[in-house]
């Protein structure tokens, strides 16, 4: 498989990916799936911008990464 | 409508709540995959699955962790939530097609800030599968909004 492997990630490295516009169809499908409730105001679900970052991230230009498992996210407030 | 929300001040240390379950889909993972753009072999490519470690495809753990903030909303009264300002999760085990979920759901944190309107509660949560299994946990910082005054 073509792809990015442990030892070809370096440590520290920052990636920019293209933008992606969110808009009420995202809005609509994501509140679909989850049955989340919908924001006053029509605000983005707070968890829908970090579902969009795995799929960003296929978009940099380079071999995706050999993914076995995504392990964790996140840090304190 | 504000006899609806919770406010800060309604939340009790120590409330526990559990969501009713909800079976993941072949239909629920090749959503997300359109949705997030994340078309990753793991979720997309049943042959290559059936020689990995898992068998088959799996659902994207993002999914998972989408899933579970609807559940949440089936597990209790919903809060007069402002913004989530806090994640530290972990993606314990896999969500397979035909898997049952539902989450666990505690408070464990309250905490006042410096602005009179508004309060910080921390969740735990734990995503189970239909034998019991934890497949993801973690906590939630969520910014509520305290009762207006009269």
């Amino acid at each position: 498989m073509t792809g990015s492997y442990f030892e070809d990630v370096p440590l520290e490295h920052v990636e920019e990916t293209p933008g992606l516009t969110i808009t009420s169809a995202h809005v609509a499908i994501y509140l679909g799936l989850t049955r989340e409730l919908a924001a006053d105001g029509g605000a983005v679900p707070d968890v829908l911008p970090l579902c969009f970052t795995t799929g960003l991230g296929w978009r940099v230009p380079k071999p995706p990464l050999v993914v076995l498992a995504f392990m964790g996210a996140g840090r304190g407030s | 409508m504000d006899e609806l929300r919770r406010y800060f001040d309604d939340i009790e240390l120590g409330e526990e709540y559990e969501s009713p379950g909800r079976t993941v889909t072949e239909a629920d993972i090749v959503i997300f995959a359109g949705l997030s753009g994340d078309y990753n072999v793991l979720h997309t490519d049943a042959e290559i699955m059936k020689q990995s470690i898992f068998g088959e495809r799996i659902a994207h753990g993002l999914l998972g962790l989408a899933i579970q903030a609807g559940l949440f909303t089936r597990a209790t009264q919903a809060y007069a939530t402002l913004a989530f300002v806090g994640l530290r999760w972990k993606f314990k085990g896999p969500i397979k097609i035909g898997d049952t979920i539902r989450l666990r759901a505690k408070v464990i944190g309250k905490k006042e800030t410096p602005k009179p309107d508004r309060g910080l509660v921390t969740v735990q949560r734990s995503v189970l599968r239909q034998r019991g299994e934890v497949v993801q946990e973690g906590e939630t910082d969520l910014m509520i909004e305290r009762r207006p005054r009269p």
